[in-house]
């Protein structure tokens, strides 16, 4: 089924979502278990890179997790690159769990495959997952206003969910989220919780804060490029000037010799789509003694077929 | 000859050959990476630090010509992210990625160190060689005229 099918269908039949505060797998993915951690699966084939579904098993992709003290953290698969997706996910889960934005905060997920396929493109983001994401949120309502119901010994409909606490509309008492989170694991996930209608939304649609703009003020957050592990190395590449071109001869004498230069590594072209082009790459303890070296390579390059292909002439 | 630097208050050795550009001393060596690797060209400004309080490109500025020098970051902007840049920024919600922010709000605090009463025209000039790819330039400009207009206030 392709994506626009799916969407048609309003997305339902194939997105799940469990409870799964108290599985041995959240364990061991090291999402904490205390509080009310709900998983929430979106086919494979539905995200926008996605090639293997898994139908048959419970394989969660993102996690609602509403700690003890009251945060509310969601983890997602999803990747921000300034479209505002860390913003936009959470507004879709707070609204209709009818949470207090400012106890929101995206965590990403960091690229272990329980999260699932993690591509970001296509503007598939939110077309994919804003509905499992508003059902997942009002299933957690649900369950934190039942587990309220049972607290004060009266019917959910003398219950009512708003802004991080449930009310107990007879008496006028109230719990907070965080409070009720453990008992809420407990209550049974609602199958197909109800929505809210478009002029009920507190948050979907209107101009939010961004989570992640305290830390961009101040060099804080963490892009693709600033990555750091233990024995990390920094390469420089260059390419074939020509698309299709292959490495003729190359001497790395003169680059080898260059201190801090660890090896000089040819890279073959794979002729798949987003394959390598290929290329020469120099691997060095540092970036600029990388690119350094780079240019103290000799290299023939094979132009290959496109070889007397003119822009301008074309 | 015993060659240091202070970076952001702190004192560190030139332990790498002089003409690395103080960029990749700063995160590759020193692994402060919130200074930014942009065009390596010194013409996009993403890699803006201060030299001695003035602004800087430290893609193009080998790191054993500032023995001695005194080095901010974005990282050392300010104690608490608290610059009138950095609320400014926060208050119009200015970035979109936000991987070229640093070197604005670098070149921006330099910039406001020199003229802080500036004219619209003269913020333009000032922030041109810093380039903005998801084009946030209308926020840039309305948080640098709100945070001259907050540090006028404290200096008076």
């Amino acid at each position: 089924m392709s994506i626009l099918e799916k969407l048609a269908n309003g997305g339902h039949e194939t997105n799940k979502i469990e409870n799964v505060s108290r599985r041995n797998f959240i364990k061991a993915s090291g999402v904490a278990t205390t509080g009310l951690v709900l998983g929430i699966a979106i086919p494979a084939k539905a995200m926008a890179f996605g090639n293997s579904a898994d139908e048959a098993a419970f394989n969660p992709n993102a996690f609602i997790h509403l700690q003890d003290n009251g945060d509310l953290l969601l983890y997602c698969g999803r990747c921000e690159m300034g479209q505002g997706i860390s913003t936009a996910l959470p507004a879709a889960v707070a609204d209709e769990m009818e949470a207090d934005w400012s106890r929101v905060t995206v965590k990403q997920a960091d690229g272990d495959e329980k999260y699932g396929p993690q591509g970001t493109g296509g503007s598939a983001s939110i077309r994919v997952m804003y509905e499992p994401m508003r059902e997942a949120g009002a299933a957690a309502k649900i369950m934190l206003v039942a587990a309220a119901a049972k607290v004060w010994k009266v019917s959910v409909d003398d219950c009512e969910a708003k802004n991080h606490f449930v009310y107990n509309k007879s008496s006028g008492k109230k719990l907070s989220y965080g409070q009720l989170a453990s008992l809420a694991a407990t209550q049974p996930v609602p199958e197909k919780p109800a929505l809210k209608a478009k002029s009920e939304y507190k948050y979907i649609g209107k101009a939010l804060p961004r989570h992640d703009q305290g830390q961009v003020v101040v060099g804080e957050r963490i892009y693709g490029v600033d990555t750091k592990m233990p024995g990390l190395k920094y390469a420089a590449i260059t390419h074939c000037p020509v698309l299709g071109g292959k490495l003729k001869s190359i001497d790395k004498t003169e680059a080898l010799a260059v201190k801090g230069v660890i090896d000089v590594i040819t890279i073959d072209r794979l002729a798949v789509p987003f394959g390598s082009i290929g290329g020469v790459a120099v691997v060095a303890d540092n970036n600029w003694t990388a690119q350094q070296a780079l240019s103290k390579l000799k290299i023939e390059w094979d132009l290959g077929e496109n070889a007397s292909y003119d822009t301008v002439a074309y | 000859m015993d060659k240091s630097i202070i970076i952001n208050g702190e004192k560190y050795a030139i332990d790498v050959d002089n003409d690395m550009p103080l960029l990749w001393f700063l995160r590759d060596r020193l692994e402060k990476t919130g200074t930014k690797f942009g065009c390596g060209m010194g013409v996009c400004g993403a890699c803006t630090i201060h030299v001695d309080g003035v602004a800087t490109r430290a893609c193009i500025t080998p790191v054993g010509m500032l023995a001695g020098k005194s080095i901010t970051t974005i990282e050392g902007l300010s104690e608490n992210g608290d610059h009138p840049l950095q609320k400014a920024w926060l208050n119009n919600n200015v970035p979109q990625c936000g991987y070229c922010q640093a070197g604005q709000i670098m070149n921006a605090a330099g910039f406001l160190a020199t003229n802080p009463t500036p004219t619209s025209d003269e913020i333009d000039g000032a922030m041109q060689g810093n380039i903005c790819r998801c084009g946030t330039y209308q926020r840039i400009k309305k948080a640098i005229g709100e945070a001259a207009f907050e540090l006028a206030k404290e200096v008076s």
